[in-house]
């Protein structure tokens, strides 16, 4: 077996430069093997020296005085939430899930594809991206009155829908403590549980479900 | 079943992930007087003590680096909550339990060194937290 030809500063950044994240010719010959940096050795082993490398200073104050408050202030902590209409129901989505609130703008279906949950494509920034349906996906009935705002939703950087939404009525923070198990109904299965919000409960949309469910219903 | 891996000097280790409550990062903490050279001390998690051990101390004899990867591991040993310090946390690893054989070696000292199985290019081997601390000692801390 030939020894690995390894770019000359291999593990010194080489990812940004012949690597996937870099344009310099000539590529590293590495890529064509291991497709890509992540699968590389030397990038992996870059990674554990990141860390491994020394603590920072007043890292182990900080921590040491973040860990020493007593449990329940700790705890209280909760996740900033997007209040909006769907149908008839306030629901909340954590705003780690959100991107972009949008005016509507036109959805072109997808002939042969469009579902009750894919509605079809919409460009937001002249980006195409997928339009679905989240009362589609929660099982709420269909209606024709259009909604007033899109919300442009999905983990990471490469997935990205655009879903549209009767109304959004506010942004507002839950505390753990404050969560609820939501008592049965039809929605329960998206749901984390149910959070006070101006003096009503509403429905707690645990991001990992709808994700799931988005990105599965494309398959359907 | 799931192993937290760990490093004592070269070598790799795992620890069952069952008991282990959190992954922390390290925090100071007040020394113990009169106690063996590998207790680094009481620290404050939430407002109840926690005794640290340091697993590089114990096995090697000098104390665990100061890295970000030197990480204490909240550890519950039956009615016990215990913080061990160790290097290079991580990774955890799946790994088949059938493929572990014994090590070959029964040192009392070091009976908290459970069996190995060849893992990369060298060998993981099991570390047994219930093996760490005398029966004794457990019995204290549980007052």
């Amino acid at each position: 077996m030939n020894p690995v030809a390894y770019p000359p500063d291999a593990g010194r950044g080489c990812w940004s430069r012949v690597g996937v994240w870099g344009h310099e010719t000539p590529r590293c010959p590495v890529l064509s093997d291991v497709i890509h940096c992540r699968n590389c050795p030397m990038y992996r082993m870059a990674g554990r020296e990141v860390l491994d490398r020394p603590v920072p200073e007043q890292y182990r104050e900080a921590w040491t005085r973040a860990l020493g408050q007593p449990a329940t202030e700790r705890h209280a902590a909760g996740e900033n939430c997007m209040v909006f209409r769907l149908a008839d129901e306030a629901m909340a989505l954590p705003v780690s899930l959100l991107h972009m609130v949008v005016v509507p703008r036109a959805v072109h279906p997808l002939p042969r594809r469009s579902s009750p949950i894919l509605r079809g494509v919409a460009n937001v920034q002249g980006r195409l991206l997928l339009c679905m349906s989240l009362e589609g996906l929660m099982g709420f009935p269909a209606s024709a009155d259009r909604g007033r705002f899109m919300l442009v939703v999905g983990r990471g950087t490469d997935e990205r829908y655009v879903v549209e939404v009767k109304d959004v009525l506010g942004l507002f923070r839950y505390h753990v403590k404050d969560l609820q198990e939501s008592r049965l109904g039809p929605h329960i299965h998206f749901m984390r549980g149910v959070v006070p919000w101006s003096e009503r409960m509403v429905g707690l949309l645990d991001t990992d479900l709808v994700c799931q469910g988005l990105a599965g219903a494309l398959y359907a | 079943m799931l192993l937290l891996t760990f490093r004592l000097g070269a070598e790799r280790y795992g620890l069952d992930v069952a008991p282990v409550v959190r992954v922390l990062p390290q925090v100071e903490t007040r020394p113990v007087p009169g106690a063996p050279p590998w207790v680094r001390g009481l620290a404050n998690l939430e407002g109840a003590s926690l005794p640290v051990l340091d697993l590089c101390m114990l096995a090697l004899g000098r104390p665990a680096r100061d890295a970000m990867s030197t990480r204490l591991i909240q550890l519950r040993i039956g009615e016990v909550m215990v913080g061990l310090l160790a290097e290079s946390v991580n990774e955890v690893v799946r790994v088949d339990p059938s493929a572990f054989g014994s090590s070959g070696l029964d040192l009392p000292q070091t009976r908290y060194l459970g069996p190995v199985m060849a893992w990369e290019d060298g060998f993981l081997q099991k570390v047994e937290p219930a093996e760490l601390l005398p029966p004794e000692v457990l019995e204290l801390l549980k007052t």
